[in-house]
């Protein structure tokens, strides 16, 4: 599943590490995600679009 | 997936260290107690030096925190989870992978290997197959 962790964090000005403390996971689990080898529980989806402040359909798209 | 807070998870750790160190205690002493000195002292050794290590392991994700392995939090009881599904699919390639040893342990036995060393051989098979398992999962997941 492709998402837009990467470059929403990039435009926060977050490292990994910073973005994983924030969100409770480890800054591995940060680089999974953002290199789509890893897709979060929904929980954790929900908790990354509210640090955001978007919505999970608009940071993970499913590959078509 | 939720995570248990911090102290649920150090409760949980301490629970399972301490219980492991009361499983070796008493197999090491019921060994003992059974004339087999050298085992006990094997048993003893070994099940302290897993012990020893899920302290390291312990202190390392805790005082690394995200930046700590994979194995590290997964071993010090801080896993997230991500870590937890990487744990449990080693885990379940363990059992499979014990569904196809116990057959051909017993084929083994069957056509004369000796019983007592395709035993000893299965747990360190298994170990392998958990230990490889994990480091496959954790690179690609």
């Amino acid at each position: 599943m492709r998402n837009e962790i990467r470059r929403l964090r990039e435009e926060a000005g977050l490292s990994q590490g910073a973005l994983g403390v924030e969100l409770g996971v480890s800054r591995q689990t940060v680089n999974s995600l953002e290199t789509g080898r890893y897709d979060p529980s929904l929980p954790l989806a929900f908790a990354i679009a509210r640090y955001f402040g978007t919505t999970i359909e608009e940071i993970f798209h499913v590959d078509a | 997936m939720s995570t248990p807070d911090a102290r649920t998870r150090r409760l949980v750790w301490w629970g399972t260290v301490l219980a492991g160190l009361g499983v070796v205690l008493v197999l090491a002493a019921v060994t003992a107690a059974g004339g087999e000195r050298d085992t006990a002292a094997g048993l003893l050794t070994g099940g302290l030096l897993v012990l020893a290590l899920a302290a390291l392991a312990r202190v390392r994700s805790v005082r690394r925190g995200a930046d700590a392995a994979t194995a590290s939090r997964v071993v010090g009881g801080e896993p997230d989870e991500r870590d937890r599904l990487v744990y449990q699919r080693a885990a379940a390639a363990v059992g499979v992978s014990a569904f196809v040893a116990a057959p051909v342990a017993m084929l083994a036995t069957l056509f004369g290997a000796d019983a007592e060393a395709v035993l000893g051989a299965l747990p360190w098979v298994f170990i392998v197959v958990g230990v490889v398992s994990f480091v496959v999962i954790d690179r690609r997941s």
